[in-house]
């Protein structure tokens, strides 16, 4: 269980550097917007993130 | 896609006033009239005729005279006629062995659309009429017949008839077209009896009756007669004078034709070779003779045009290089007045300088003193900026003294107007004491958006940085409900001064520097903590202003690109 787990953070701390740039951006942009724009983006880039990052098993 | 596969007859034939089909023009040879026939549409248009306009004429354009009909359309695909008698061709037209022209239009004048004209359709007229001398008082009218239609299931119709198949195939109509000349008129029961006008005519007495005369029968003939005498063509003079007889269109050529030549000799005395003739004899002789005038005319005329468009050009030429030579002499002084007021000419004027005043020295020093003015004023205009701070700095002395927000909106706009004539990024040397009045200005007038005018709101907008007046009340909104654009206006002025140096700061660079200060120092609740249920997804980004939104694309779309770009290198 512990085995999994680890290889799980592994491969998610993977992808989120493959996601490096994208991330960024959108952290800018999180940045740049104001009021509801910027919370959605920032909300809808977390749970994007955690989505992507929960389904890399089934993904693959 | 069905529209085009499948062509639709109803869609065809949707026009506002159809053209009438099938026309024909039949001369009648037992009384010497012509009818003319057409097919009413199928009744598939807006605009059903209300009546016809027959046109008949002696040309191909039809038109010398027109009738219009007294009905419309009865029946879809019906036969109309119109008949013209002959006494009725004979004094509209005149007609003596000629072709009538026809053709017809449709009407409907209570939506004023009409038809377009049909074909023209011609008939040798060459029935000879002679006009009724009897004393008795008739009178021939044109008269209209309206053809009756029937429908005959299988039956084959003869020479008159036309057949036309529908769209079932099962099914032929044939149209049978019967065209019933009405009778005459029945003779008047009780006979006026008029004294008879006697006429001599190319000394033969012709009786006439007293209508006759009076409807100038009897001056047509005359005219009739006296043609005939003269050019052997028994027409009026309105057919005369139309064409209708050769020998009188000869006789008007040649007169066209000697007149030509009279002008044309007149116009060689009047050009300058007739200096050059009167010193040759032979050349003299040879001008003298008709026929060798009529060879060398028209040279003789492109001759004289040519020299004399040579001449006049030369005049132009010298006429033009005159003014020339005077704008040369004048365009110095003008350019010195140019220089004095318009600034951004200046490239402009040196270039001139150097060539138009080559060898001209002292022209050239009066104008590099000129220039020398021109860096002075650039000069002055720095001054004038320190003099507007010193301006800005003056008024907020002024009102320190008293509470900002007690300020009325005037104030407060006049004292955003001078910090605009400065420049914000040029306050950089004032004091904080005053930066921080301006701040508070600045912030006040956001707080009173709701009572500016649209002149007020352009020089607040101006202060921001922004492009467009709506984001001032846009913000003015926006700082009610966000932390983090409320702290953006308390803090512009002071982050704007701070970027002087970087271009175009605006409040939006203020608010992202705010966000990222806060997110830093471990404050979320920028991002957070607002109402997730007052988000309108219809208006998202409503509540932003323009700037910002220009701001944020600046940052977005490099991202997508970068996203797309990483995602396709990967897939490779």
């Amino acid at each position: 269980m512990i085995k999994k787990l680890w290889s799980w953070c592994v491969e998610a701390v993977k992808e989120t550097l493959n996601l490096a740039w994208t991330l960024s951006g959108l952290a800018i942009a999180t940045l740049t917007l104001t009021g509801q724009a910027q919370v959605i983006t920032f909300y809808a880039t977390v749970i994007t993130l955690i989505i992507w990052l929960i389904t890399i098993g089934f993904r693959k | 896609m069905c529209f085009i596969a499948v062509p639709i007859p109803a869609f065809a034939y949707h026009t506002e006033t159809q053209t009438p089909y099938d026309i024909t023009n039949v001369l009648n040879s037992n009384d010497g009239s012509i009818t003319v026939s057409w097919q009413e549409s199928d009744g598939l248009e807006d605009n059903q005729p209300e009546y016809y306009i027959v046109y008949i004429g002696l040309s191909e354009t039809a038109d010398d005279v027109s009738e219009q009909t007294k009905f419309g359309f009865t029946e879809a695909l019906s036969w109309q006629s119109y008949t013209f008698t002959a006494q009725y061709l004979y004094d509209e037209l005149a007609v003596d062995n000629q072709k009538i022209y026809a053709k017809v239009k449709a009407f409907h004048d209570t939506n004023g659309t009409t038809s377009d004209f049909t074909p023209v359709e011609s008939i040798m007229y060459n029935f000879v009429y002679t006009p009724t001398t009897t004393t008795s008082s008739s009178t021939t009218s044109s008269t209209t017949t309206t053809s009756t239609t029937s429908t005959v299931p299988n039956t084959t119709t003869t020479s008159s008839t036309s057949t036309s198949s529908t769209t079932s195939s099962t099914t032929t109509s044939s149209t049978t077209t019967t065209t019933t000349t009405l009778p005459p008129p029945p003779p008047p029961t009780t006979t006026t009896t008029l004294a008879p006008v006697i006429v001599k005519i190319g000394g033969e007495e012709v009786e006439y009756t007293q209508s006759e005369v009076d409807d100038g029968t009897v001056d047509r003939d005359i005219e009739r007669q006296a043609n005939e005498d003269k050019w052997g063509c028994y027409i009026t003079n309105i057919a005369l004078e139309r064409g209708d007889c050769p020998a009188y269109n000869d006789s008007l050529k040649q007169e066209e034709e000697k007149e030509e030549v009279i002008i044309e000799i007149k116009d060689e005395k009047f050009t300058d070779t007739e200096t050059e003739l009167l010193d040759d004899d032979v050349v003299v002789l040879e001008v003298e003779s008709n026929d060798e005038i009529k060879d060398i005319e028209d040279e003789l005329v492109e001759e004289i045009i040519e020299e004399e468009i040579k001449i006049d050009n030369k005049e132009l030429e010298e006429e033009f290089k005159f003014e020339e030579e005077e704008i040369i002499i004048e365009i110095p002084e003008e350019i010195i007045i140019i220089i004095e007021e318009d600034v951004e000419e200046e490239v402009i004027q040196d270039e001139l300088d150097e060539e138009i005043f080559t060898d001209d020295t002292e022209s050239e020093k009066e104008i590099q003193k000129e220039d020398e003015v021109f860096f002075e004023e650039v000069e002055i205009t720095e001054e004038q900026i320190q003099e507007e701070v010193k301006q800005v700095e003056e008024k907020i002395k002024a009102i320190q003294e008293n509470n900002v927000k007690e300020l009325e909106t005037e104030q407060v706009v006049e004292i955003i107007e001078e910090v605009n004539d400065a420049g914000l990024e040029n306050l950089a040397e004032v004091s904080e004491d005053v930066l921080e009045v301006v701040a508070e200005v600045v912030e006040q007038s956001i707080a009173k958006a709701d009572e500016l005018t649209q002149e007020q709101q352009e020089v607040v907008a101006e202060v921001l940085g922004f492009t467009e007046t709506k984001d001032v009340e846009v913000l003015a909104k926006a700082v009610k409900t966000d932390k983090t654009v409320a702290k953006a206006v308390e803090e512009y002025v002071e982050r704007a001064v701070q970027n002087a140096d970087v271009e175009n700061y605006t409040l939006a660079d203020a608010q992202t520097e705010i966000t990222f200060e806060s997110l830093v120092a471990g404050d979320f609740s920028v991002i957070i903590d607002i109402d997730l249920d007052a988000i309108d997804l219809a208006n998202i980004s409503n509540d932003m202003t323009q700037d910002t939104k220009e701001k944020a694309q600046e940052v977005i779309l490099p991202t997508v690109i970068v996203n797309i770009v990483s995602f396709v290198r990967r897939f490779n």
